[in-house]
């Protein structure tokens, strides 16, 4: 009678007993540090995971800064502020970043090539003969953007995307997720940019949208500082050297050379 | 080896895999299999954890129910000494994955836990006392358990990733039309019912 109690007792209490045993020696065999550097830089650290330094994650960006894998003033939604308080973490002195102002680079006033029905994102869109516009280089409107925006900085008007710069972390998750690659960085306090990105030959973009770049070229001749340039087809700013005069958008004929200011 | 352990190995592991598919002919284990197929990556990582664990636990339940538990009489106590025995060992796993995988850990961190007390395992060990399989076949058995998991996964989360594009109505959207999916792909997998007749 004894028996039949004790031994099922013992055995599943030595199988307990085992892996208790077991279980400890593990957890003291495959411990794992932390590197205490990066805990302190992950707290500093947004958290928006957004991927714009680069790295997959947060967690794996304060990983790489402690080791010195990566440099400092990479975290962009953290702004200055965290590049400096990384820096203290590290006892480095960390460089500023540039300012830098997220935009649409179109305005379009297109017609349609012919009536889209089917799933409504850009990317779907897009594949169907670059979509519906008449320029395959605009704005297809369906907001993919606006979709994957983790910040709600983006919201749709009058056909494109308008990003709200204070609330806009320049993660750039948006210019990732644009099929048509509109979505660029403008460099710079305030400035000028291009809202067109159309490198089809003047007579073709001027067919297809009222406010395309048609590449006459008067830009360039305007800039006093080389700054801007034709290159296949469209005017591009060079913002190493822009200086922001606005000689270029006084002559633009098609007014599609247009202000932009990271403080609204 | 001669034939007839070679049939063996093919009729357990195809058996296993298509015709007794632990998912979507026995029901075990639906948890994870709706849980972890939202995304063909972790869904793999998720079936590889599962091969892995399902091939240890039917090993290691064998052992224990041939030496410990038969020679003493004590079959009735098969169910709670095969839970203590795989939970054991999937902590050892997880401790072990955590130093050597920190990513598939990530991924996988919050579902290792849920493997452990999983009915598929416990079905693994208990279905394969049940049948009466020796080391080697058990063995098997469990890979290949493993392996029909993977499969399930692996589909549905391929049909999941394309379910997530489509114009579904609003009252079916997510858990339901999942569920019916799974349905679906359980009778498709009916089929496989036919190859050993």
């Amino acid at each position: 009678m004894l028996k039949e109690i004790l031994i099922p007792i013992a055995i599943l209490g030595g199988i307990g007993l085992f892996f208790g045993i077991a279980l400890t020696i593990a957890s003291k065999v495959f411990e794992v540090k932390k590197n205490e550097k990066a805990e302190k830089i992950r707290q500093i650290l947004p958290g928006a995971n957004c991927g714009a330094c680069g790295y997959s994650g947060c967690d794996l960006y304060a990983q790489a800064v402690a080791e010195g894998k990566a440099e400092a003033n990479l975290c962009i939604p953290g702004t200055n502020t965290t590049a400096m308080a990384i820096g203290e973490v590290l006892g480095l002195k960390v460089e500023k970043q540039k300012t830098r102002v997220m935009k649409a680079l179109c305005c379009p006033d297109v017609t349609k090539k012919f009536e889209y029905k089917g799933i409504q994102t850009c990317a779907a869109a897009a594949l169907l003969y670059k979509g519906e516009n008449s320029c395959n280089y605009s704005c297809l409107g369906f907001g993919d953007c606006v979709a994957v925006c983790p910040h709600d900085a983006i919201m749709m008007k009058d056909g494109i995307p308008i990003i709200d710069p204070m609330l806009c972390t320049e993660c750039g998750l948006c210019a990732k997720a644009c099929p048509k690659n509109l979505i660029q960085y403008l460099i710079g306090e305030c400035g000028y940019y291009v809202a067109c990105v159309s490198q089809d030959t003047g007579k073709v973009t001027n067919k297809n949208c009222k406010n395309g770049c048609i590449a006459c070229g008067l830009c360039v001749k305007a800039c006093q500082d080389d700054a801007i340039h034709v290159i296949n087809n469209v005017a591009i700013i060079d913002y190493e050297k822009c200086t922001a005069c606005g000689k270029c958008y006084e002559v633009c004929p098609k007014k599609i050379i247009k202000k932009f200011c990271s403080s609204y | 080896m001669n034939g007839d352990t070679f049939k063996l190995i093919i009729y357990i592991s195809f058996g296993t895999i298509l015709m007794n598919n632990f998912v979507l002919t026995n029901f075990l284990g639906i948890c994870p299999f709706l849980g972890v197929s939202k995304k063909l990556n972790s869904a793999v990582g998720m079936g590889l954890a599962v091969i892995f664990v399902m091939t240890i636990a039917s090993i290691v339940t064998n052992l224990t129910n041939r030496y410990l538990l038969v020679p003493n009489g004590l079959e009735y106590l098969q169910t709670l000494a095969f839970i203590l025995v795989i939970a054991g060992f999937v902590q050892l796993i997880e401790l072990f994955m955590k130093k050597v995988t920190p990513p598939l850990y990530k991924t996988l961190g919050i579902y290792l836990p849920l493997i452990t007390t999983n009915c598929a395992i416990l079905g693994v060990a208990l279905l394969s006392v049940q049948n009466e399989y020796n080391l080697w076949q058990s063995a098997i058995y469990g890979a290949s358990a493993g392996i029909g998991f993977l499969l399930a996964t692996v589909i549905f989360a391929g049909i999941r990733e394309r379910l997530d594009l489509n114009d579904v109505p609003k009252y079916f959207k997510g858990l339901p039309i999942a569920l019916i999916t799974a349905a679906f792909l359980s009778m498709a997998f009916l089929g496989f019912k036919g190859i050993f007749g």
